[in-house]
């Protein structure tokens, strides 16, 4: 039996080194969230992330049942910026 | 039933019909051990009544009372003839005030031991044919003069010492100015080595037969070696692992006839030992062990509200095991600390050290230069931060952090030492609930932006990684949920089930093992 109304949540960590995006700390900082969501490292990682979520989320469900399970794909570029997605079913 | 939450008198506790988990079984190894040893253990932990029952087992003064004390215990059948045989000098350095000049420690440190002797000769009047001078300046010289009076009897001195290094625990892990006071302490004139030469000089002439000393740490014990290298250490002992302690199934006996005899008939056994494996159990003190034992303050805290309401305690975590985080304080203070701290919290890479060091000195601390962080994981193994969790393959001993109240002071520690502003703080906690509560991303991800990443680019945090991230994750989310159960009134929990968790088939908050993989379940 659920107790509380807290959600159950799944959190995927990618991460993207400055120098693979080829960018300076000051250079990440200044892209504008579309530029952010562009660089090809940052489009794979997040890719990578979805895949594994859904993988993994699929069989906690299936494990659970009654989860109230929100999953988030999470992909920092160096310690500059994050991109994170909420990734349905 | 009554419970002896906080009761570390041996003699009120059998005499007032107390819960007593009997360990005196253990008195014929202890003897058998060795005539001079050292136990440590973490704070709360019962050492202080494991003293108290060898201090009224040995006793030459309550022989009259052994049958009422200790008749109905596991040592009453078949006692050692050693019982009753000992005067019983007791000194508990946490009673020594650590602050000041040395010269002023020096004196609050004879002052205590002057009063222990004063006791003494009023306890054992009847005993002692040769008057005892108490000299005020100097308590070498007071306990020289009390061997000689003993000497003139038949019967010699069973020394305890309690919390031996507590004052210069204080002192060390106190401001760095005090490192001075602390060199000054333990150093080849120092007050506190001077005395344990005395006390070392006094068992070799057999004035003081046997010594048992207690404390937290070995640190303060290697710092005056060569003073008092006479010890020998019982602490990573297989045999004395739950020498304090409870292991599982006194815990499942102490439940069962809680449930059995109060109000608590509805509640299930099981799940409330599951509930306390997750928070309290997971110390395991000796390498050559695999046994997990329980906190006893803890135990007896949940077990006393279990009994007297039915239920369990809403917070679990008692008040008075909150004070060890000044040693994390002072971990996060140390050189490489930072760094020991945060990997950690990495589930996946539980720290690995050769072994335990059994005798480390604060210079060893200091100057930890080791690859494994040997000397500062092995700090943290005695404060009780980590335990050992297993060997690896070729022999390591992997440590982790042993069950979800270390870990909560520990990820509360982290984030502090991440975002010293309390404001900050606040702001992380409610970004992490919108997150828990709405599946609001968007506030915790800013904040980690704005917060964290400014943090990471101090130079302190150089060595600051991709897994760092997930870190900076857990300290928000964790926290808020760890030290409270989920099945009180209204709190929100912190476990979930996983297959992490090799023994209870509860996890920890947040953490199922993968480096870059965060989950937040709630106990059903």
């Amino acid at each position: 039996m659920r107790r509380f109304a807290i959600l159950d949540i799944l959190i995927e960590f990618k991460y993207v080194k400055l120098g693979e995006a080829g960018l300076t700390g000051e250079k990440a900082r200044k892209l504008t969230a579309e530029e952010l969501r562009s660089l090809p490292a940052m489009i794979s990682q997040m890719e990578t992330a979805r895949g594994q979520l859904k993988r993994y989320g699929d069989s906690l469900e299936k494990k659970y049942g009654d989860l109230k399970l929100r999953r988030y794909a999470v992909v920092s570029l160096g310690f500059e910026r994050i991109w994170w997605e909420e990734v349905d079913h | 039933m009554k419970f002896p939450y906080g009761i570390s008198d041996f003699h009120a506790l059998i005499k007032e019909g107390f819960y007593y988990c009997d360990r005196t079984d253990r008195i014929p190894s202890i003897e058998d051990t060795g005539k001079y040893l050292l136990f440590i253990r973490p704070r709360r932990f019962g050492k202080s009544l494991l003293l108290s029952m060898l201090r009224n087992y040995y006793d030459l003064a309550r022989k009259d009372e052994f049958e009422t004390l200790f008749g109905h215990l596991k040592i009453g059948q078949d006692p050692t003839s050693l019982h009753n045989r000992h005067f019983i000098l007791q000194w508990d350095f946490s009673c020594v005030d650590p602050t000041g000049s040395i010269q002023n420690i020096r004196q609050a440190l004879y002052d205590h031991v002057n009063s222990c002797i004063k006791e003494f000769m009023v306890y054992y009047r009847p005993f002692l044919s040769e008057p005892v001078e108490i000299n005020e300046n100097n308590a070498i010289s007071s306990l020289r003069s009390l061997i000689s009076s003993v000497r003139q009897t038949e019967h010699s001195i069973y020394l305890l010492i309690d919390e031996y290094d507590n004052f210069a625990n204080e002192v060390m892990t106190g401001i760095r100015d005090e490192q001075d006071v602390y060199k000054a302490l333990v150093h080849e004139k120092g007050p506190l080595k001077t005395l344990f030469k005395s006390v070392k000089s006094a068992a070799g002439e057999g004035g003081i037969d046997r010594i048992f000393i207690t404390g937290v740490s070995p640190i303060v014990m290697s710092d005056i070696t060569s003073g008092f290298n006479i010890a020998k250490n019982i602490y990573l002992l297989p045999e004395f692992n739950d020498l304090c302690g409870f292991d599982e199934f006194e815990v499942t006996e102490l439940i069962e006839e809680i449930v059995q005899s109060s109000e608590a008939d509805q509640k299930n056994t099981a799940e409330a030992i599951g509930l306390m494996r997750t928070y309290y159990n997971g110390f395991t003190f000796s390498p050559e062990s695999e046994q997990r034992i329980y906190n006893p303050t803890l135990t007896l805290y949940f077990a006393e509200n279990l009994y007297r309401y039915g239920k369990y305690p809403r917070k679990m975590l008692d008040a008075n095991l909150a004070t060890d985080e000044a040693k994390l304080e002072y971990i996060a203070q140390l050189p490489r600390g930072r760094q020991m701290l945060l990997n950690i919290t990495r589930e996946k890479e539980l720290p690995t050290v050769t072994d335990i060091s059994d005798r480390f000195g604060i210079r060893d601390m200091l100057t930890d230069n080791s690859r494994d962080f040997a000397f500062l994981a092995s700090f943290l193994f005695y404060f009780g931060v980590l335990t050992i969790h297993g060997n690896t393959a070729d022999g390591e001993l992997v440590l982790s952090v042993p069950n979800l109240v270390m870990r909560g002071l520990y990820v509360d520690r982290i984030q502090r030492m991440l975002l010293p502003e309390p404001d900050d703080r606040d702001e992380g906690r409610s970004a992490a609930k919108g997150l828990n509560t709405q599946g609001d991303m968007g506030p915790l991800c800013e904040f980690v932006e704005q917060r964290y990443f400014q943090v990471f680019h101090n130079p302190d945090y150089k060595w600051a990684n991709e897994l760092t991230v997930k870190t900076a994750f857990l300290t928000l989310l964790v926290q808020r949920y760890s030290l409270y159960h989920g099945l009180g009134a209204g709190n929100r929990s912190g476990i979930c089930r996983s297959d992490h968790d090799r023994s209870t088939g509860y996890a920890p908050v947040c953490d199922i093992g993968y480096p870059d993989r965060v989950q937040v379940c709630q106990t059903r």
